[in-house]
């Protein structure tokens, strides 16, 4: 159940490190393009701490603390996701 | 009158903003009345511009009203008389190039499909916003402050 729970948050903060690279070519500067500089590093770290927590915690016993963390971690990687979408729709409708 | 035009040495020293306005105008062969006209600048500015970049060499000189007529074998087309449209398309375009430099040249065809002047000011309006958020503030407070003059 951990395990599972920190696979997904970990592959959900990768793709989330895929597509903030990818937005930030969309917007090079301004505003948009400066903050998600700074996103993007944070998104990457976090992508490696999921990573780490998750090496650290693999053949630990199952409790409730490490549930919990586990999904507060998954969450977080929805949040960032979300932050991202909203971002998207923001350079579609400055495109459009 | 005279009619400059861009000459084939390379852009390799730092150029005031006059300069670089007046000299992206001359890509194509301008006369010194609609560089007047579309840089706004008084004349004794741009003719002293034309004189600093004659100079350096950056353009040339095609041809003046001293020049001997057109020969009547080879007719000169007629060049319509741009259009307050045109004028204010030009400038505008001349404005982002100086800001974006090549990035500019992605605007151009929107700013060619614009019909009317209201247009214009309306995209105008938004690209600001989008160069603001997206691509430089710096350019896109240049552009604030060149529209009131553009579109007054």
């Amino acid at each position: 159940m951990v395990q599972v729970l920190l696979v997904l948050g970990f592959l959900l903060m990768l793709y989330n490190t895929y597509t903030g690279f990818q937005m930030k070519g969309k917007a090079p500067g301004g505003i948009i393009g400066e903050r998600l500089s700074q996103l993007n590093l944070f998104i990457s770290l976090f992508a490696l701490g999921y990573l780490i927590m998750g090496v650290l915690t693999w053949s630990r016993p199952v409790d409730t603390l490490l549930v919990l963390v586990s999904l507060i971690l998954l969450f977080g990687a929805i949040f960032v996701l979300l932050v991202l979408r909203l971002v998207q729709a923001v350079l579609a409708a400055l495109e459009g | 009158m005279q009619i400059y035009r861009q000459s084939t040495k390379a852009l390799d020293i730092l150029l005031n903003r006059d300069e670089r306005l007046v000299y992206s105008l001359c890509r194509e062969e301008i006369s010194d009345i609609v560089l007047a006209q579309r840089t706004q600048l008084p004349l004794d500015v741009l003719n002293k511009t034309l004189s600093a970049l004659l100079e350096h060499g950056l353009i040339e000189k095609v041809a003046s009203s001293q020049d001997p007529p057109s020969r009547s074998s080879d007719p000169q087309p007629i060049v319509p008389t741009p259009t307050k449209l045109d004028t204010t398309k030009a400038q505008l375009f001349a404005v982002l190039e100086t800001e974006l430099g090549e990035r500019a040249k992605k605007f151009l065809p929107e700013i060619e499909s614009k019909q009317n002047l209201g247009e214009l000011e309306e995209w105008s309006r938004k690209l600001v916003l989008k160069l603001r958020l997206t691509l430089s503030q710096k350019a896109a407070n240049m552009l604030e402050a060149r529209l009131q003059s553009l579109f007054t």
